[in-house]
């Protein structure tokens, strides 16, 4: 049996810790988009996004030694993402906080906005693009973290569930809520 | 509605695709080169978490390793504390075990009339004292001063020193004329006293002496078969010189011993009978009739309870149950005295305990 050519991110991650530094290179490369936009997109602004984003993978790499497989590779690292957006609300006010704390509430619907205007962001986004930017920006930040994690990192609705700390059938009712939210803007649009 | 159908929901091909042509952000390369910086700088201080990997990549032998030592630790402690368990025939735990096979080996090699001139040169300073039945065990005990009794023989007649390997060459006749009953008999009592004193004789020991198993006259064994040493030994603590024989002059004298081995128990009678007789007496005296007037019981015993105290319980045991056999009950008796105050909680067997009661 030929050996995989391609490393799972765990095996990756494990050689990081062995202290293979060329390893890490390879496991930034695959998740450093995906992570960076489920930050820009959670927080609405690109600079605490790139704070954040330099938090999580120096959290990531400090912890190096002590890292075991015990669930999926991404499943970690989002949820080092997932706490720090949670200190960050913590910091910023509780009110964004509902809609992670509350399951069947009231859905916030003042999360901040996606900055659509940043260049960053919209210089290359058609125009359904942008809408969807638009919508997912509309969406509460539970529902939004769901639909994010499992586009950014194509997640199972139990790695969300374990990425973001609920229950699993929560973490489908708010995937669930936030695609036909998403649909109904769309044709709306159309 | 099935857990597929909630997934197909939840995955829409549609918002996928499109969501894809949106995900263009990517953090700046600032960023990207400080984090990969910070990576390799935590590997180049860190290299490698040494105690996790050396744990993983050495388990399997520190396991067996640890296993390994256990086992030799747990053998030499219980080497060290049970030598009769572990190794109940080695020569290092057990000697006077071994002696005592080799006493018996040498009974049974004398049958066939072999000399063993080496064993009678090693006969202590305290065998001219000692009846010549006592000297068939010899090899059973090991030196114990506390127990050591009186020595019989003092220094100030230098005499007496030079007459211990004569009366060894003497005695030593006797000795192998016992046979494996007789040694088992007077294993405890008489012969066993013999070896603690041989490094005290050994030195003592003349030159002109080195030849002294072959003192005793053959006139001497055919007038006392019991008894060569008598005149050997009277002799040489009168002065006289012990006659140099040859060794083929002892082999007859070892064989003539050996065929007279039922006389060794009458000698051990006799020398109940004369016990009375002081050690002094006997290495001072010329007119001392037989060097079987040995220092009685007294320091025999004491010796002889020194003895078992090195041997085996077992091998103790066997003892007093030979001396209950011989109809000895005082001595199995006192023996067995012996026995109980060193091994309290020892199951005794109960054909011993109650032939002895």
């Amino acid at each position: 049996m030929p050996p995989n050519p391609t490393p799972t991110d765990e095996d990756l991650m494990e050689r990081y810790r062995d202290g293979d530094a060329g390893a890490f290179d390879v496991l930034y490369g695959r998740h450093k988009g995906g992570v960076f936009r489920y930050l820009a997109r959670q927080c609405g602004q690109r600079a605490t996004a790139e704070e954040l984003f330099q938090d999580v993978w120096m959290n990531l790499i400090r912890a190096r030694t002590s890292y075991t497989v015990t669930a999926k590779f991404t499943t970690y690292l989002y949820r080092v993402a997932h706490n720090r957006l949670i200190d960050l609300y913590r910091s910023q006010a509780g009110a964004a906080l509902a809609s992670f704390d509350d399951e069947g509430g009231p859905q916030l619907d003042d999360v901040p906005a996606a900055r659509v205007d940043d260049p960053a962001v919209s210089a290359d986004v058609r125009q359904q693009a942008r809408r969807l930017l638009q919508l997912i920006d509309g969406l509460p930040a539970a529902q939004r973290e769901a639909f994010l994690l499992q586009q950014e990192s194509d997640m199972s609705i139990e790695d969300i569930a374990l990425a973001t700390g609920v229950s699993r059938e929560t973490a489908k009712s708010r995937l669930r809520y936030a695609v036909a939210k998403l649909r109904e803007g769309l044709q709306h649009q159309s | 509605m099935s857990e597929t159908t909630h997934s197909d929901f939840a995955r829409d091909a549609r918002l996928a695709a499109i969501y894809r042509a949106s995900a263009e952000d990517m953090p700046p390369p600032v960023l990207d080169a400080a984090i990969l910086a910070a990576a390799r700088r935590e590997v180049s201080s860190r290299p490698r978490p040494a105690g996790v990997s050396f744990a993983r990549s050495w388990r399997g032998a520190l396991s067996i390793a640890a296993v390994v030592v256990l086992s030799v630790s747990l053998v030499t402690l219980m080497r060290e504390e049970a030598p009769e368990v572990v190794s109940p025939a080695g020569e290092e735990a057990l000697p006077a075990d071994s002696k005592l096979k080799s006493s018996i080996a040498e009974n049974n090699d004398e049958a066939g009339g072999e000399p063993r001139r080496g064993r009678e040169t090693e006969t202590p300073k305290s065998l001219g004292l000692k009846p010549s039945h006592s000297m068939s065990s010899s090899g059973l005990v090991m030196p114990q001063p506390d127990f050591r009794g009186p020595r019989v023989q003092t220094s100030k007649d230098a005499s007496v020193g030079r007459a211990e390997p004569a009366a060894r060459g003497a005695l030593a006749p006797a000795k192998r004329r016992d046979g494996f009953a007789a040694d088992v008999d007077s294993r405890n009592n008489r012969a066993v006293e013999l070896k603690p004193q041989r490094p005290l004789a050994q030195p003592d020991a003349p030159q002109e002496f080195a030849q002294a198993p072959a003192a005793p006259k053959p006139v001497e064994l055919t007038a006392d078969k019991q008894a060569p040493t008598p005149a050997a030994v009277s002799g040489i603590v009168a002065g006289k010189n012990a006659p140099a024989k040859s060794a083929v002059a002892d082999t007859e004298r070892e064989r003539d011993s050996s065929q007279s081995a039922p006389d060794s128990l009458q000698g051990a009678r006799t020398k109940k009978e004369l016990g009375n007789q002081s050690a002094p007496a006997v290495t001072s005296s010329n007119a001392m009739p037989t060097p079987r007037l040995a220092a009685p019981s007294a320091p025999a015993t004491a010796t002889k309870l020194d003895s078992n105290v090195d041997v085996t319980p077992e091998k103790w045991l066997e003892r007093i149950e030979e001396l209950r056999k011989q109809g000895r009950l005082d001595e199995a008796k006192s023996s067995l005295t012996e026995f109980i105050k060193r091994y309290p909680g020892y199951r005794l067997p109960d054909s011993l305990r109650d032939g002895i009661k």
